[in-house]
């Protein structure tokens, strides 16, 4: 068995890097190679068998073709799934239809029934910044009051984080319902209304206003904190 | 007192004898819609396309009297829109009322709003009602398809012959208590709120966690009631809300 050094030089003479005479171990050994070498470079030029061609052609056509093997198949669906996925990924990063269509699906709806119904249902859902600020719009916008007190309670899960005391009383400042001024009333109860207070204060002195919601202003305006301890 | 309930009588019988005021053809109204200020409202709904409408005003000392066809436009405005006839009392001059008692079709959404005070009855109406009133009670008889009540103050008190089941009912008001009458098999999503003074009687078992300590207690609580259960596997809203009272839920 030749160690590797020796191998080494052995390629070196045969390749012609090494012109000096081996030593005498390698001497027959380098011969017999050289003439290997230059046996190989007179052989005539072998042509590839018709039989190989054609199987080769039918190899390459079978990979462009999906349908004649199970492997392209398999490597096609693979790349349709990281298409899609990869695809998913950047509609949800950069969707700029991520919100529900609340509003528009909303004013679609003529009969207050189904209205209703749509405010309950978006109940169930934990709702997106976007999607609250549409059931706010929905809020302002909306004259039944039953669908009103259902926007209330539907918005009262987003106190105090989404729905600040400030876009409650603006509410509470164009209803004249009493049972809706409540509702509004009462989603205040979880937010900070250190900023209101004198505006609630003065709201309670409006003509007409029921002694029940008075009662409530009070009773809010005594619970907060004022603005200097919160 | 013998005297005064002569005089009563003879005014009832006077009113009831008297001619209904005309409503126009019926068979092409599919929706009522009154505005009131004081009084009462009272729609009763019948079988055939028959209708009828009596006016009673009530002056400020008192004095009532029926309102003939002749004078109908200077106390009310009737007008056809389309579908929908709109009935609608005038801005009262000083303390007075109207009373309206109407006959109509059972087939005819009807929708009531009282800006002041009263009394709402319903009857027998069977595509839905919708109410919004300010101080006065609201009752509801052999109603059906769905309700969207809302009361200032005064209770709720309403009986569903059926029910559609693809549509809501909301019955809410600010004080006073709410009793609704439904048919045994509805299935529901109830959304029950009752501030103070409340407590929660029930015929229909209710799923889910249960917002009051006792139910089918009739003891009046100062702790709110607030949670949403289900009737029969749960569906559509039934969204029942109080300030200040009471909600019953009763099955037919």
């Amino acid at each position: 068995m030749k160690t590797e050094q020796e191998l080494l030089k052995i390629m070196d003479h045969v390749d012609g890097y090494v012109m000096k005479e081996a030593e005498s171990d390698l001497k027959e050994e380098i011969k017999s190679l050289k003439q290997c070498a230059s046996g190989i470079k007179d052989l005539p030029y072998e042509k590839v068998s018709e039989k190989t061609d054609e199987r080769f052609q039918k190899f390459m056509e079978s990979i462009s073709d999906p349908s004649k093997t199970n492997t392209s198949r398999g490597l096609r669906t693979i790349s349709i799934i990281t298409a899609f996925a990869a695809g998913l990924a950047l509609f949800l990063i950069f969707n700029p239809f991520q919100n529900k269509e609340i509003l528009a699906d909303f004013n679609a709806m003529k009969s207050n029934p189904d209205k209703l119904s749509f405010v309950y249902e978006l109940t169930s859902e934990k709702l997106r910044e976007g999607e609250i600020e549409e059931v706010k719009l929905l809020l302002a916008n909306e004259e039944n009051p039953n669908i009103k007190v259902a926007l209330l309670d539907l918005l009262e899960n987003y106190t105090p984080d989404h729905v600040k005391s400030e876009e409650l009383f603006l509410n509470l400042n164009r209803s004249s319902t009493p049972s809706v001024q409540m509702a509004m009333l009462n989603a205040m109860e979880a937010t900070d209304i250190s900023d209101i207070r004198s505006d609630l204060d003065a709201f309670r002195n409006t003509v007409g206003l029921e002694e029940t919601v008075k009662n409530r202003i009070l009773q809010l305006l005594n619970n907060a904190k004022p603005k200097n301890l919160k | 007192m013998m005297k005064k309930n002569l005089l009563l009588l003879g005014l009832f019988v006077s009113i009831c004898g008297a001619a209904q005021n005309d409503l126009p053809d019926m068979s092409a109204i599919d929706t009522l819609i009154v505005k009131s200020y004081w009084g009462e409202v009272n729609v009763n709904g019948v079988t055939s396309n028959k209708s009828g409408l009596k006016a009673v005003h009530t002056d400020s000392q008192a004095k009532r009297k029926m309102i003939d066809n002749s004078a109908s436009g200077q106390y009310y405005d009737m007008k056809v829109n389309g579908k929908t006839l709109k009935l609608a009392a005038r801005s009262p001059k000083g303390f007075e009322s109207l009373d309206f008692i109407l006959s109509i079709p059972n087939r005819i959404f009807v929708q009531v709003e009282m800006m002041k005070g009263g009394e709402i009855v319903l009857r027998n109406l069977l595509n839905g009602v919708e109410v919004n009133h300010r101080n006065g009670s609201f009752k509801g008889r052999n109603i059906g398809d769905y309700a969207l009540v809302n009361l200032a103050n005064g209770s709720i008190d309403i009986e569903f012959s059926s029910v559609n089941r693809s549509r809501p009912i909301s019955l809410v008001t600010m004080n006073g208590g709410i009793t609704v009458s439904l048919p045994k098999t509805v299935q529901r999503d109830v959304r029950l709120i009752s501030r103070k003074n409340g407590y929660l009687w029930s015929d229909f078992d209710l799923t889910g966690v249960l917002p009051v300590a006792q139910l089918n207690v009739r003891s009046y609580s100062k702790e709110p009631i607030d949670g949403t259960v289900k009737i029969n596997g749960g569906g559509k809203l039934l969204f029942l809300s109080t300030e200040n009272g009471p909600i019953e839920i009763l099955k037919n």
